[in-house]
């Protein structure tokens, strides 16, 4: 990864923890950094192109009595 | 030659309780006396309830000299995961956080062991809230794989492979997240079956992921395996996930051998991925060679991108487990160990696009599953792509699950079962995973059944543990 880009991505994983309302000790940043980095690699496959009409499998469904 | 009590099937030691040959105090007493003999270097419990033992032990032979039966389950022992709550014994979740945490009311599955007339002997090792683990930084120490105690046992319900390997207990109960249940299962060489989401009731279960939990069991056999989710299976009206499907009887169809039977092989899923080795592909060939000979029919079928199902299982489990911890994470992130805060800290960034483009790809992936199974009667595929590693293997953050392909069918609730095959040259256990149409596990335990006897597992030696000949 380009140096840019780890910073960008260190960035916006201490503004996501910050909002999340979390304080994470340096000695682990480090370790959590690449867990993130991954997940947002991983999770680029899922904003791939879908139907439009493809709902999400838990939509909320009225029943009566509940 | 006489099996010894620990070997004794649940449906053998029920024949001769019944018989007056064998009591369940005695049971008890023997499965009692193996904790104490393994429980200090495998770790499988990490709370032996020796009194209620004997005390359920004590009570299942007053009433069944009395001519009172339970069913078959009646004075056996078993073991919970300590994710499931018992009234009035601990239930820590093997964290920090919950230590010296007593429930007042047993969950569901607790309670339905119970009235069944088992004989609890105590609450076992799992990871951190079903997802931290294997660790060395918790409260108590991880369980120990029973076929070589260097090794993992896979997790979270590392405590319910372990102690069935280790040949205290048949059955125990486990949960599964992305794997918990199947995983432990193909690493310790036993059964381990994920029902169908909503068949078995999560009420009173720690949850880590609400719409990806199931909770089922673990066991030696398939047939003790049919016997324990007898008991688990079923409609729970104040468990919103539970669903309301008629419970066969999942011994009936046991012995009915595979001929005529479709099983397709989602052959992509395996045997591209980098982490297969030559033992666990060709266990798996040599399965799916056994099932063709004994009648079955066998396709490879093409399903997508095993991948794509277990990025989607893994945003909605960050979400889902995040959000549950997100209080103590604020306020105890040090009391919880460092690799549940690993897994689940990433939970913090995913986005509300993530999350509703995971479910929508969770439809999607669900109804391909169904449209294979519209005309393949179960599927076969890998459960474990290699033999259980080292515990003290360098584990990668981001690989909660790896190298076990399980998730797929927490995203998609299908039921999943693991069955096990034979032994690599390691002596560690190999194994297939099975996957049913929705609420068909009978079909499961029927073709398990088939590959318990055709592959000749039902006849290898389990381990000895210490001290024993």
């Amino acid at each position: 990864m380009a140096e840019a880009d780890e910073a960008r991505l260190a960035r916006e994983f201490d503004a996501l923890m910050a909002r999340a309302g979390l304080t994470i000790p340096e000695e682990r940043r480090a370790e959590l950094l690449i867990a993130f980095a991954d997940l947002r690699t991983e999770i680029a496959r899922l904003h791939e192109a879908l139907p439009p009409t493809l709902e999400p499998a838990a939509v909320y469904r009225v029943e009566r009595g509940r | 030659m006489s099996a010894a009590l620990h070997d004794l099937s649940v449906a053998e030691a029920g024949r001769r309780l019944r018989a007056g040959t064998l009591t369940a105090t005695a049971l008890a007493e023997a499965a009692l006396a193996r904790i104490a003999a393994c429980n200090a270097h495998l770790h499988p419990f990490i709370l032996v309830t020796k009194e209620r033992a004997l005390a359920d032990a004590a009570r299942a032979d007053a009433e069944l000299s009395a001519g009172t039966d339970r069913g078959p389950f009646h004075g056996i022992p078993y073991a919970l995961k300590d994710i499931y709550d018992t009234a009035g014994i601990a239930t820590t979740c093997h964290s920090r956080l919950r230590l010296g945490h007593i429930p007042k009311a047993d969950s569901v599955v607790a309670a339905r062991f119970a009235a069944a007339g088992g004989v609890l002997l105590g609450k076992l090792a799992t990871h951190e809230f079903a997802i931290g683990g294997p660790s060395f930084d918790l409260p108590f120490p991880p369980a120990r794989n029973p076929w070589n105690p260097d090794h993992f046992t896979g997790g979270s319900s590392s405590g319910s492979g372990a102690a069935i390997a280790a040949r205290i207990v048949r059955v125990a109960s486990g949960s599964d997240t992305g794997g918990s249940i199947r995983g432990p299962a193909a690493y310790c060489g036993t059964v381990g079956l994920k029902p169908t989401y909503g068949r078995v009731s999560r009420r009173g279960v720690f949850p880590l992921s609400y719409t990806l939990d199931h909770c089922g069991p673990l066991a030696r056999s398939v047939e003790d395996t049919a016997i324990a989710m007898q008991l688990m299976a079923g409609h729970d009206p104040e468990d919103p996930g539970s669903a309301d499907v008629p419970v066969p009887d999942y011994r009936a169809g046991l012995e009915a051998g595979v001929r005529g039977l479709r099983i397709g092989v989602p052959r992509a899923f395996f045997a591209t991925a980098p982490a297969l080795t030559d033992e666990a592909g060709a266990a798996i060939d040599r399965t799916l060679s056994l099932l063709r000979d004994a009648g079955a029919e066998v396709a490879d079928i093409t399903l997508p991108d095993q991948a794509l199902f277990a990025v989607a299982n893994r945003v909605i489990l960050l979400a889902e487990g995040f959000a549950i911890h997100e209080p103590d994470f604020r306020t105890r992130l040090l009391d919880y160990g460092r690799k549940t805060v690993e897994r689940l800290i990433p939970g913090a960034a995913i986005t509300s696009a993530d999350l509703v483009q995971a479910g929508r790809v969770r439809r999607m992936l669900a109804d391909d599953i169904n449209r294979a199974l519209g005309s393949h009667d179960a599927l076969l595929t890998a459960c474990s792509l290699a033999p259980a590693p080292r515990l003290d293997q360098p584990a990668d953050p981001r690989a909660a699950y790896s190298p076990l392909q399980l998730g797929a069918f927490n995203l998609t609730g299908h039921p999943a079962m693991s069955v096990p095959v034979g032994l690599a040259a390691a002596g560690l256990p190999l194994s297939v995973q099975l996957v049913g149409r929705p609420f068909d596990e009978a079909m499961l335990l029927r073709i398990g059944r088939a590959i318990e006897r055709l592959s000749g597992w039902e006849d290898v030696p389990f381990p000895a543990i210490s001290g024993e000949g």
